[in-house]
């Protein structure tokens, strides 16, 4: 084979990998599955804002519209934070009235009701709650927004939905919008995961096989008190120690198999399935529970019909 | 070239559609994984990118490398000195000349989102404590006291931000029963204390406590007070 014919034959190839990664048309179901889990974890941070709405973004709150643009604005003087309606609200009559026709928003989302308009607004709604405070998010937060944008470039969504009215077709069970949205699902997902497990190989603490105590070791922050757990003994062999020393690799070489090997077929079904494991030990650690059930939820995007077939 | 013999050929969009949606696709997914690369840290020509790339990214919420380091930490903990849970704690001077106290996270919030978003500020103020910037630092600090302040009508007060430091690994089976303890008094330090005084046009003046007995102003001319913010206990 000459280089001519190597390169036609990679681009050629290149080209139809492309096509069917993207464009070969998936079942949408994976997406409705989707919704109702980005929709019950928005609708639940949304419904507990509700209490704080006052306290946090009130005409007295803590969390000033100035204070939130000056701390969220680099050196070069660039704003690092998005819009949000939010901003321009600060009686407690006018933001609990925006804040409950949000809710009501992602309510009739949730449902699957009007999702050409409401998964749209759905989007507005939670990227304006982030937007206005991102001090008091999580790591809940980019993933239901990353989730609630795909879902709008898919199938159920406001563009697919116009081309459906411009070439009078119905929406059907299996197409390429939802192959285009559950693929970026897919990918987005597969790189966060890959970010997760790199960003920790920055530290020795991941490397020394510490990195599950220093979570264990927050007070404040756990669902559950684990560091007796460290403490553990047989003999003299330092069971608990151990143990530390392997969820800590095991969260590492989890994270990063995930972003490699949850493209192998064989090996999908393992990686969603010990996903489960990994995010309740996580959410135990870290006190949020509503992390591993978001984690555990966007697995869905990775039931297409190629891996459930 | 058929895509895959096996199966029956499915009807995919014309080449128009599908050279469009893959020009999305390719400039969308270089600009995620331009952001997701540099989220800890970054090069020259990677800072340049998200720059150019920040408007798009921050309007989908898909930069995670805010000013915040306690917002989204994707890799956990890195065991520094931010690692940590920090708490705010204040007291307003009311006209009637009694003391009201305060603190964030505050207590008894329910359901526990509640009180994480109250942690997740006050480790964000704890966080900047960090910053070279002493203007910085003060920001979150002065927009909680003037709130305090105004809900009380009250003109004077006070505010400290308090880290709680992590016990070793080691710790567990130390002699002394103050190290056993995670929340024995050793493990937390002052890392912010200041005087909080209501200023003329609505705004609040900080009187930073640099050392006990001594006040300076935190945005004042001179040099930034001397501040030492250990890691956690040496990992």
């Amino acid at each position: 084979m000459n280089i001519k014919t190597y390169f036609s034959s990679l681009i050629a190839d290149t080209g139809t990998c492309w096509n069917r990664f993207w464009f070969w048309p998936l079942d949408r179901r994976p997406l409705d599955w989707l919704r109702i889990v980005a929709g019950c974890v928005s609708l639940y941070l949304l419904a507990t804002l509700t209490p704080d709405l006052n306290t946090y973004f009130g005409e007295n709150g803590l969390l000033p519209v100035e204070a939130v643009n000056r701390v969220s604005t680099n050196a070069a003087g660039d704003s690092l934070r998005g819009w949000s309606y939010l901003d321009y609200f600060t009686s407690s009559t006018e933001l609990l009235s925006v804040h409950v026709l949000g809710i009501a928003v992602v309510a009739l989302f949730t449902l699957g009701w009007l999702t050409p308009a409401t998964s749209l607004l759905s989007l507005v709604v939670m990227l304006s709650t982030v937007h206005r405070a991102p001090m008091i998010t999580t790591l809940v937060e980019p993933v239901v927004t990353l989730v609630l944008f795909y879902w709008c470039l898919g199938p159920g969504g406001p563009i697919a939905w116009a081309a459906r009215a411009i070439t009078r077709q119905p929406m059907q069970r299996v197409s390429v919008w939802a192959s285009v949205s559950l693929r970026l699902i897919q990918v987005h997902v597969a790189l966060l995961y890959g970010t997760m497990g790199l960003s920790k190989l920055l530290s020795d603490t991941w490397w020394n096989g510490t990195g599950i105590w220093w979570l264990m070791a927050r007070p404040e922050s756990r669902l559950l008190n684990l560091a007796g757990m460290a403490e553990l003994t047989l003999g003299t062999t330092p069971i608990g120690l151990y143990l530390v020393n392997s969820w800590t690799h095991a969260v590492v070489v989890y994270e990063l198999a995930f972003a490699v090997l949850i493209w192998n077929r064989t090996l999908r079904p393992l990686l969603l399935g010990w996903s489960i494991v990994h995010w309740i030990g996580i959410a135990i650690l870290l006190g949020q529970p509503l992390l591993a059930v978001t984690m555990i939820g966007v697995n869905a995007a990775f039931m297409t019909n190629d891996t459930t077939r | 070239m058929s895509l895959q013999p096996s199966l029956p050929q499915p009807q995919l969009p014309p080449d128009s559609v599908r050279g469009f949606v893959s020009l999305f696709l390719i400039m969308h997914l270089f600009a995620v994984a331009a952001a997701l690369s540099s989220y800890v840290s970054a090069s020259l020509v990677q800072r340049q990118l998200v720059n150019g790339l920040r408007p798009y990214l921050r309007t989908l919420n898909f930069d995670l490398t805010h000013v915040f380091p306690a917002v989204a930490r994707l890799h956990l903990t890195h065991a520094g000195p931010v690692d940590v849970d920090f708490r705010l704690t204040g007291e307003t001077d009311l006209p009637d000349g009694k003391k009201q106290a305060w603190q964030i996270p505050r207590s008894g919030l329910f359901p526990p989102t509640r009180y994480q978003r109250d942690q997740a500020l006050a480790n964000v103020v704890g966080c900047l404590m960090e910053s070279e910037s002493e203007e910085l630092e003060s920001i979150l600090p002065r927009a909680l006291a003037a709130a305090e302040l105004r809900k009380l009508g009250a003109k004077k007060g006070s505010i400290t931000v308090t880290a709680h430091y992590l016990q070793e690994l080691n710790d567990l089976k130390a002699a002394e029963s103050s190290r056993r303890d995670p929340f024995d008094a050793s493990y937390y330090r002052v890392v912010f204390d200041a005087r909080v005084i209501a200023a003329v046009l609505g705004g609040v003046d900080l009187h930073k406590s640099a050392a006990k007995g001594e006040v300076a102003p935190v945005t004042g001319a001179g040099g930034k007070s001397s501040k030492s913010v250990p890691g956690i206990k040496t990992p």
